[in-house]
This record gives structure tokens, sequence and C-alpha cells, in this order.
């Protein structure tokens, strides 16, 4: 190895191309295109697809992170060893915080900002999220109202889980429909569906290879899921049913 | 007001849905801050379905004819609702902007004739 330039340690010049390193990029790349394809299988669980989605993203951005660390400076002002275990010990680990930070705490962070909410805090929708999320085995999530007149509910799981119902959803429901819409929510969180769904934006809008593969995430699954959780849980279909025909009405107008 | 008059329909319809206009009227009727299941129940008699009365809402307040505040309750938050301007006010607003859209299209013309027909209608 000849220094292109005299610097002190971490500004090393380095070889990014040696027969080594190419093997540790292509490696990294057939896993992401291999991960990929799996994600693809309908049979995974949500916890294996979202295992799968980073692995995917990890194993993308890994030969990135892996040269710039081999490059004249270290990343981290490390110094430029040019041991492939070693650069492999710095690369994965930050690849992979990098990914969870942006998939379970800043998309949801960015998504609980932009909404202007307030915090639920009657107690009959209180208790009954506590009960249900103890059944569930889940956290007790927030529950905000957002202030949009259009209805609409959405979830989220993260270090802290919310659940957020707009203000026009909770002016045109009777109380056994908002049970029947928190109850589908609730669902959403165990099932960890958000993650699902945040994932795959993350992976449509950082991996050029899910153009490719043609990566389409279907919620219907999820959603028919939810509503079968509702219904067993409230023993009928019918304020669920009303809770949607009147969401739907609404729209339609 | 961004909404095109028709002039070819009478007084608030002219600019505003039947629904639109009937709520607008409920809530000057009532000074007080009302909310959607109070206008519901007042023209529920019509069949009018309380989606619809929510929607209608939405569109005032999207025009600002009508303020919302967003306010604790039982069953976690609703909006309140009071109009923004008083039946004169905004029937004033509609014959300004029809005037005026009159004055903007056809310039001199409009102008003329509003003068000759108010010095007439002096005489």
């Amino acid at each position: 190895m000849t220094p292109l330039y005299s610097s002190p340690s971490c500004f090393q010049a380095v070889d990014l191309v040696t027969p080594d390193k190419m093997s540790v990029v292509i490696i990294s790349v057939i896993i992401a295109v291999f991960s990929l394809l799996l994600i693809k299988k309908e049979r995974f669980s949500t916890k294996s697809k979202i295992g799968l989605i980073y692995l995917h993203l990890s194993a993308l951005f890994f030969p990135f992170i892996f040269l710039s660390t081999q490059s004249a400076c270290g990343v981290f002002c490390s110094s430029c060893s040019n041991n492939i275990p070693s650069l492999i010990m710095h690369a994965l680990p930050t690849t992979l915080i990098v990914s969870t930070l942006g998939g379970f705490i800043f998309v949801p962070a960015y998504f609980t900002l932009t909404n202007r909410k307030s915090r639920i805090r009657d107690k009959e929708i209180s208790s009954f999220v506590n009960k249900y999320s103890r059944i569930l085995n889940i956290k007790k999530p927030v529950v905000y109202a957002v202030d949009k007149s259009r209805p609409v509910a959405f979830s989220y799981r993260s270090i802290k889980s919310a659940i957020f119902l707009s203000t026009g959803l909770l002016e045109i429901t009777s109380k056994k429909e908002r049970e029947a819409v928190l109850l589908h929510e609730l669902a959403h969180i165990k099932q960890r569906s958000s993650a699902v769904k945040f994932s795959s934006h993350i992976l449509k809008i950082f991996s050029p290879l899910s153009i490719l593969v043609g990566f389409h995430h279907d919620n219907n699954k999820e959603e028919l899921d939810a509503d079968e959780y509702v219904v067993k849980m409230q023993k009928t279909s019918s304020h669920l049913n009303s809770a949607k025909r009147k969401i739907k009405e609404y729209n339609s107008l | 007001m961004k909404k095109d008059v028709r002039l070819t329909k009478k007084g608030l319809k002219s600019l505003l849905s039947p629904l639109e206009s009937d709520v607008l009227t409920i809530l000057w009727k009532d000074t007080k801050e009302m909310h959607v299941r109070h206008i519901h129940n007042k023209v529920k008699k019509k069949g009018i379905a309380l989606t619809s009365v929510a929607v209608a809402l939405d569109r005032l307040h999207k025009k600002k004819l009508v303020a919302r505040k967003m306010k604790s309750c039982r069953g976690g938050y609703r909006y309140s609702y009071s109009a923004t301007k008083d039946r004169s006010e905004l029937e004033r607003s509609i014959v300004e902007d029809s005037v005026n859209r009159l004055i903007d299209n056809f310039g001199s013309v409009a102008v003329n004739y509003f003068n000759e027909k108010f010095s007439r209608r002096k005489k």
C-alpha cells in the first residue's frame, strides 16, 4: 500500500479495489437481491417481512459504508486499517442503526409532529384501550384526536405506540363504532402493520432494486385480519360495518 | 369568495348548496356555538344523514363562512361551529362579488349601465 499523501493516521489512502473487498461487496449485493425476492413471498409473517426489508436495505447500503470507511478518510475517524473483519465490524452496525432509527424513530416522529393533534383523555376511551392492550399483550398506546374533518384513523407502533383518530371521525361515529375503530387500530399495532408500511415506504424510496423487482406491499391481508379481530371481540360486525359505511359515505360526498 | 355565484338561484342558494344554506341559517338562528349533532337534529326530519351535515359544515369552513374549534367532550373531541359572518354581511359580499365581476368583465359598459340605471331610479 502506497500512501498518496502524508497525513495523520486517519487520513491514510488505501486501495479501494482488492479482490477481498470486491467479494464482500458482491456478497452484500447478492444478499440484498435475495432478501428482496423473499419479501415478495406472501407466507412470511409481519416480523419476518420487516426483518427482510432491513436486511435488504442494510445489505444494499453496506458496500457504500464499507467502501467509504476504506477511502482516504475514515468515516468515524477510525484508523484506516485494511483488515476486512474489523471494517465489517464498523460498517454493519452503522448501517443497521441508521436504517432502524429511520424506520422506527424518525419517520414516526415526523408523522406525529406534522399532525395537529390533542391527546384524548376521555376515561371511557382510556379504559377501553387499556383493557384491550392488556388482552393483546401490547403496550398501551396514546390516543390522539387529529384536527381533521375527514374521518380517518391510523396508528403506529414505535417506542411509544399511538392511535390517531380524526375529529371528523369522532364526530360522526357512535360509541360502539368508535370502539370498533379503536379495536381495528389496536390489532394493527399488535400486527406491527405500521412498521411494515413505513419500512415498505423506506424500501421504495431508498432501494432502486425494489422498482426493478416490482415490490408492492399488499395491505389487504392486514386490514382483513384487523377487521376479523374487531368482529371476534365485539361478537358482531355491525358496528365496524356502520363505521366503515359512514367513512365511505363521507368520502363519496 | 372564490366560488362562482349562480345568479339563477335565489338568495343564499346562489352561492351555497341547499344543505349548506340550511346549516348556515341554523347557525345564524342560534347564537351559541353548535356541534354537528345539534345541527343534524334540526335537519334530520328532511332525511339528511349526519355525514352530509358534517360534509356541509366542512365545506362552509373551507369557504370561511364557518369557524370551528376542537373541544374536548365525552367520547374524545368534537368541533364546535359558529358563523363568521351574519346574513346581511354575507349577502352584501355576494352582491359585491357579482358586481365586481361584471365590472371586471365589461369595464366601462357595466359602469355606464349602473350609472344610467341608478340615475333613472333617482328620478
